[in-house]
């Protein structure tokens, strides 16, 4: 998960001062190398992924062999071993290490061994129902948590901001899981208004998508709210009130835009919230995303499964962190990559 | 004169709302689950099938003795377990934040002080972590070794040093060129003394503030491990264990996967709060 309340970081390198030439003059043209910064990313991926894929493949054999786990209990020594055989697990690790890293390079993961199908495919049935869920969460959060956010820091000290910043404060403590059991014994077992389980029509988005954009509802809202807070003192601002300009207009153009930006910064950060939420809500609401499917994989030591999960994660993240790096120079042209 | 810094710092979060209704949360929190074998006579453990699933307030036995909370799936008494609960929570807490707090301050200061390859191998370790599918591989960890007490607190330590770690370095680099540093080392002052004395002292406020807003999140990721059956395993009473089991009779018992949520939450609440506040009086940059 990401840093809760973390301090946003300086995840790459930037410099506030645009680059000068010896005369003190301003650089012309001084173009951000995107290019670069991207492949650089890219081969740091490549590295964590083997490393974090050979640690986490060690680890796993490790601590027992998984076909004794999937034949019955009372399996002979001689049905194990053969189980072992037919899997490939009795060859040294380095050796399965090396078949799993080549037949990674063909694109193929494996085969699941509680479902007894490919991993890719696997997850390729998964993955969309997470990646909707996590969509809407994230526009369920963005949304409410600009309105509560600027409507608390506009309306300064009013009952407005008090309910906006209590329920926020009350609400960054509330454990996932706990709250989607909440809205599950309400909305579903008391008012019996929503479904609570498994996937379908819109309605079976709702809960879901409010356990796991809750936290970050809360988060982002007093975030936006100091962010306001801050820049509806700056002097542009006040430069902007003075030229007589609508005060819907100062606080649309001037101040909401230098406001978005300390919230990308934590937007990135949300992303690993979100993972766990996903683990935790779709666990809670038998959703068949890859959350849920990661849950129950590592308890039941499908490995196969595991390590791809692992790169799949691995790989949503750093394009993610990419992304939201990225998107800081549309934001404030200030910011130059190294 | 350190000593009455710190005093004073306390006395201006207790004056400030936020820090005086957070303070009292946790006091009260914590004198109940200090108490618990004074208060909660009942044993955690011990099930009662007769009296299983009896709601908040039921007089239960022959003595009609009252539980207060009810009992749960198995008949063992809410209250007991709530507050026993709440120990092993605070002692996983407590544990993993003072460790990942530890390990996080020296890496970052090592990585400020020192510079060079150093700072750029622990800068980068941060940087990676922070990239890593963190709930995974907890579960994996703890999944494949022994959900053992240890095995729990080492997890939740690895998932916090690394805000330590930025933010030492950084305050690290910022003290590191200050003149009395440069007097320490003129008199001949050793390395080592000047981390220990000079610069640990002006990052410690820092520190403090970080372990104090981790503290919250320590409780919710152990809890959230033991709902997920990685963490602490029943029958031990943890509150995500409960939470987890009492699940399975929402439509039936709300106050077995209710209950144990507040407590968690109230513990949260309180330590955020008196984070928040920490931060505000001795850190505003953290901001």
């Amino acid at each position: 998960m990401g840093d809760r309340g973390a301090v946003p970081a300086e995840r790459f390198s930037w410099q506030n001062i645009p680059p000068e030439d010896k005369d003190g003059g301003i650089v012309e043209g001084a173009r951000p190398d995107v290019t670069g910064y991207v492949v650089k990313r890219l081969l740091q991926f490549v590295l964590v992924l083997l490393v974090l894929t050979g640690l986490v493949f060690t680890l796993l054999h490790l601590s027992g062999n998984p076909a004794a786990l999937l034949l019955p209990a009372n399996a002979t020594q001689e049905q194990v071993a053969q189980m072992s055989r037919s899997l490939g697990l009795d060859r040294p690790i380095h050796v399965q290490y090396a078949r799993y890293l080549a037949n990674l390079f063909r694109g193929d993961l494996g085969t699941s061994y509680r479902m007894n199908l490919p991993v890719t495919r696997v997850i390729a049935v998964y993955l969309p129902n997470t990646l909707s869920l996590a969509g809407f969460s994230i526009l369920f959060a963005t949304f409410c948590s600009l309105i509560l956010g600027i409507a608390a820091a506009l309306k300064r000290d009013t009952a407005i901001d008090v309910v906006a910043t209590m329920g926020a404060t009350i609400g960054q403590s509330m454990p996932t899981f706990w709250l989607a059991i909440l809205l599950l014994l309400l909305f579903g077992v008391k008012l019996k208004w929503l479904p609570v389980s498994g996937i379908g029509g819109w309605k079976h988005y709702i809960l879901p998508m409010i356990t796991m954009g809750w936290y970050s509802t809360a988060f982002l809202t007093r975030v936006i709210r100091s962010n306001m807070l801050e820049v509806l003192n700056a002097e542009y601002v006040q430069v902007a009130r003075s030229k007589g300009l609508h005060e819907r207009t100062v606080v649309l153009r001037h101040a909401f835009r230098n406001a978005l930006l300390p919230v990308v910064t934590i937007w990135g950060l949300q992303l690993g919230t979100l993972l766990m939420g996903s683990v935790v809500t779709e666990t809670v609401f038998a959703w068949p995303g890859v959350g849920r499917l990661s849950a129950e994989s590592v308890l039941g030591r499908d490995y196969p499964v595991v390590l791809g999960l692992i790169l799949v994660y691995g790989a949503i993240f750093s394009f993610l962190n990419v992304c939201v790096d990225l998107s800081y120079a549309l934001l404030d042209p200030r910011i130059t990559y190294r | 004169m350190a000593r009455r810094r710190a005093k004073r710092s306390v006395a201006r979060v207790f004056r400030k709302p936020k820090g005086f209704i957070g303070i009292s949360l946790l006091v009260a929190l914590l004198l109940l689950t200090a108490l618990a074998p004074v208060v909660a006579t009942r044993d955690p453990l011990q099930q009662n099938l007769r009296w299983r699933n009896s709601p908040p307030g039921s007089r239960l036995g022959d003595a009609a003795q009252l539980s207060l909370l009810g009992t749960d799936q198995l008949g063992r008494d809410m209250f007991s377990r709530i507050l026993y609960g709440t120990r092993v929570s605070l002692l996983v807490a407590a544990t993993a934040v003072a460790l990942g707090g530890i390990v996080g301050t020296a890496l970052g200061i090592l990585s400020g002080y020192v510079g060079g390859t150093v700072d750029a191998v622990i800068m980068r370790l941060v940087d990676i972590q922070l990239s890593l599918p963190l709930i995974l591989i907890a579960m994996i960890w703890i999944a494949f070794t022994t959900p053992s007490l240890l095995n729990i607190i080492i997890v939740i330590a690895f998932w916090t040093w690394t805000q330590y770690a930025r933010v030492t370095r950084a305050h690290t680099l910022s003290v590191k060129q200050a003149g009395y540093i440069e007097a320490a080392r003129a008199t001949g002052a050793g390395q080592f003394r000047i981390l220990l004395r000079h610069i640990l002292p002006n990052v410690f406020s820092s520190v403090l503030v970080i372990a104090s807003l981790q503290f919250g999140r320590a409780i919710i990721l152990e809890a959230t491990l033991s709902f997920l059956g990685v963490g602490l395993q029943p029958p031990t009473p943890a509150l995500g264990v409960m939470i987890a089991s009492g699940r399975q009779y929402v439509d039936i018992a709300w106050w077995l996967a209710t209950l144990p949520g507040i407590v968690i939450m109230l513990l949260v609440l309180g330590t955020n709060l008196v984070g928040d506040t920490l931060r505000d009086v001795l850190d505003p940059r953290l901001r």
